[in-house]
């Protein structure tokens, strides 16, 4: 064996390797997710819980706890986590712009203002425990900015349009969903809040099958076209001499990261910042590793976010604290020190 | 949306080329046929009547003053202007009704400016050239890492392997769209002002590399005794139109570049090769 084939082979090892510590992680951070909470339930009933091969007696009450309120509800800070950075990094990618995210597009505020109108106006009714009306208007206020926002662009998919035509959109359902808040009862004014701010309260089985579908499809996706994706990084002109059709490359992808964020809104409401923040962390950490960019991405963003429901049940003694606030706050403070090193940097040179 | 070729796509054999078109100096059937080609935009004819071949193997140059259609041209040959009018055949077909992907398999392209591409390494910019010959999940296969090997190693890229592709200079990004282009194992590559933002070493290297590859070549060029010094045959574009074209000693004259780039200017043939020198009048 050469030494360039020795060197691709280890090369793969490696690469397996890395993949398995990243799915090691994410499985046991959720075991310890779930033994966090206001009841107290240690890292061993967990597991008894959870794993076939456990034979310790558990108290019922405690395995309820587990089974239908923290189990379902790490697996859902997991999947919004792994889907909105899936949609931050494939925004990322198509659009060459690193601050691109389902926010900038307005297909977070069109979501949230979808459900809120929902929630304002008729509440809300279940089918096996899905909130379908919810999960609809969320659907239709993403279709709608996603509307507004391809039809402001045109048949060539430019990046600079699509961006300030998302940056108008999104300040424009903003705006609509302040004034539905503005003009609730106060009462249904803190329950509209849960859209604005994210919550993971809402957990159930039933309401994780079909985010879990969609994150898995777009995974796929996202992965059948990561050489596409990758050649669109040397440019829209480069990117066509290499044989992609970058307007409907553009365009799908696009559709997809809606389709993804619509979803995940519709069940815990509007989390900023983890589909700018988690792209960048992976960017830096795998720099080198672009060919599966996409599933260390949405391991490494349910990480974060099953970490963060963590912080959002246990900071406060009295009450959970809404997601979407730990994550900007966390998003914000890890953008300036990203900044303050480059300065820093800079300053050496 | 584009379709593969048809039987009725091919080039019209036998079909007789306009006094435009560029001598033919091979029996063979040319491998690029440009016919009638026509640009308009907004009213405004950008390209107006085009018509040459390139014979399989050559290294044609364009010249011609900024604004007189030279990258509007090569973007209809690499499918990124649709013609107005007339057609482009690369190898025996209509590149507008091959598919991005097989056109991509026949033409690559070497543009003046390369985004930074977002952190990606040397090896990985070279890479992104199987992009057309790979379907969908398809990964990279041996005989592929051989190759990539293979072309980084002779484009001396070695050393910087692994180098983000944003931190190069600017002929050591040139050497890696070289090494990219090269992967599409293309009949026809087209580069855009190759030698811009070079410095005279890298520009003799980077021209000296392209000539030695077994494969024809379309470039444009500001720099006139580079474009004498390396092209086959030249083509001079102003406004839109082909004003000339021919060996280098026959399109370049002091009369031509008097016209068409509105300078003055001593032609004669340089002392160590045999193609013409172009001196400027730079004083007033």
């Amino acid at each position: 064996m050469n030494s360039s084939v020795y060197a691709v082979s280890s090369a793969s090892a490696k690469g397996v390797g890395r993949l398995l510590l990243f799915i090691a992680l994410a499985l046991v951070s959720m075991v310890f997710a779930i033994s966090f909470g206001a009841a107290a339930i240690s890292f061993q009933d967990v597991w008894s819980v959870l794993s076939p091969f456990s034979t310790q007696d558990i108290e019922p009450l405690k395995e309820r706890i587990i089974l239908e309120l923290r189990a379902p509800r790490a697996v859902l800070a997991f999947l919004a986590g792994a889907g909105l950075s899936l949609a931050g990094a494939v925004l990322q990618t198509v659009t060459r712009n690193p601050l691109s995210d389902p926010y900038l597009f307005g297909i977070s505020s069109g979501a949230s203002f979808g459900a809120v109108l929902v929630i304002a106006a008729a509440g809300s009714f279940s089918i096996w425990g899905v909130n379908i009306g919810i999960t609809a208007g969320a659907f239709v206020g993403s279709a709608l900015s996603v509307l507004l926002v391809v039809s402001m662009v045109g048949n060539g998919a430019q990046i600079e349009r699509m961006l300030l035509a998302g940056v108008a959109v999104s300040f424009m359902f903003g705006a609509a969903t302040s004034l539905v808040l503005y003009l609730s009862d106060p009462l249904a004014a803190s329950s509209l809040l849960f859209w604005t701010l994210g919550s993971f309260t809402r957990a159930s089985w039933p309401n994780l099958i079909l985010p879990a579908l969609i994150i898995v499809a777009c995974l796929v996706i996202f992965l059948a076209y990561s050489r596409s994706l990758r050649a669109v990084l040397a440019g829209d002109e480069n990117a066509r001499a290499l044989g992609v059709s970058v307007g409907r490359l553009r365009m799908g992808m696009l559709l997809l990261s809606s389709l993804l964020t619509a979803t995940l809104v519709a069940n815990c409401g509007g989390i900023g910042f983890v589909g700018l923040m988690i792209p960048h962390i992976v960017r830096r950490l795998l720099a080198q590793k672009q060919e599966n960019i996409f599933i260390y991405t949405a391991l490494l963003g349910g990480v974060f976010m099953v970490w963060v429901d963590v912080l959002a049940r246990t900071l406060s003694d009295n009450a959970e604290l809404p997601i979407g606030v730990i994550t900007a706050a966390i998003g914000s403070v890890f953008f300036l020190l990203v900044l303050y090193k480059k300065d820093s940097r800079k300053g050496y040179q | 949306m584009m379709t593969d070729k048809s039987p009725t796509d091919k080039a019209p054999t036998g079909q007789a080329l306009t006094d435009q078109t560029i001598r033919n100096k091979h029996n063979s059937a040319p491998l690029v046929q440009v016919n009638g080609l026509s640009w308009v935009v907004d009213g405004q004819r950008l390209l107006d009547d085009i018509s040459f071949s390139i014979n399989e193997g050559e290294f044609v140059g364009i010249i011609g003053p900024n604004g007189a259609g030279k990258s509007s041209l090569m973007r209809c040959l690499y499918r990124v202007n649709r013609p107005s009018e007339g057609s482009v055949y690369c190898a025996g077909d209509d590149v507008w009704k091959l598919s991005a992907k097989e056109s991509a398999r026949r033409t690559a392209v070497i543009l003046q400016e390369t985004s930074e591409q977002m952190g990606l390494s040397v090896e990985q910019v070279v890479s992104q050239g199987l992009t057309p010959h790979k379907k969908l999940f398809e990964l990279d296969t041996e005989a592929d890492r051989t190759l990539i090997n293979k072309l980084i190693t002779e484009l001396e890229l070695e050393s910087l392997r692994t180098h983000s592709f944003a931190t190069l200079s600017g002929g050591e990004k040139q050497r890696v769209m070289l090494a990219r282009a090269m992967l599409q194992r293309p009949r026809l590559l087209i580069m855009d002002e190759p030698t811009n933002h070079l410095d005279v070493h890298f520009q003799i290297e980077v021209l000296r590399k392209v000539k030695k590859l077994p494969i024809t070549v379309l470039a444009s060029f500001h720099d006139l005794n580079l474009a004498a010094a390396f092209c086959d045959r030249l083509i001079v574009m102003d406004k839109g139109k082909l004003v000339a074209h021919g060996s280098p000693s026959e399109v370049i004259s002091e009369t031509l570049i008097s016209e068409v780039f509105r300078t003055c200017c001593v032609v004669d043939k340089h002392p160590l090769y045999d193609h013409p020198r172009v001196s400027y009048a730079v004083h007033e």
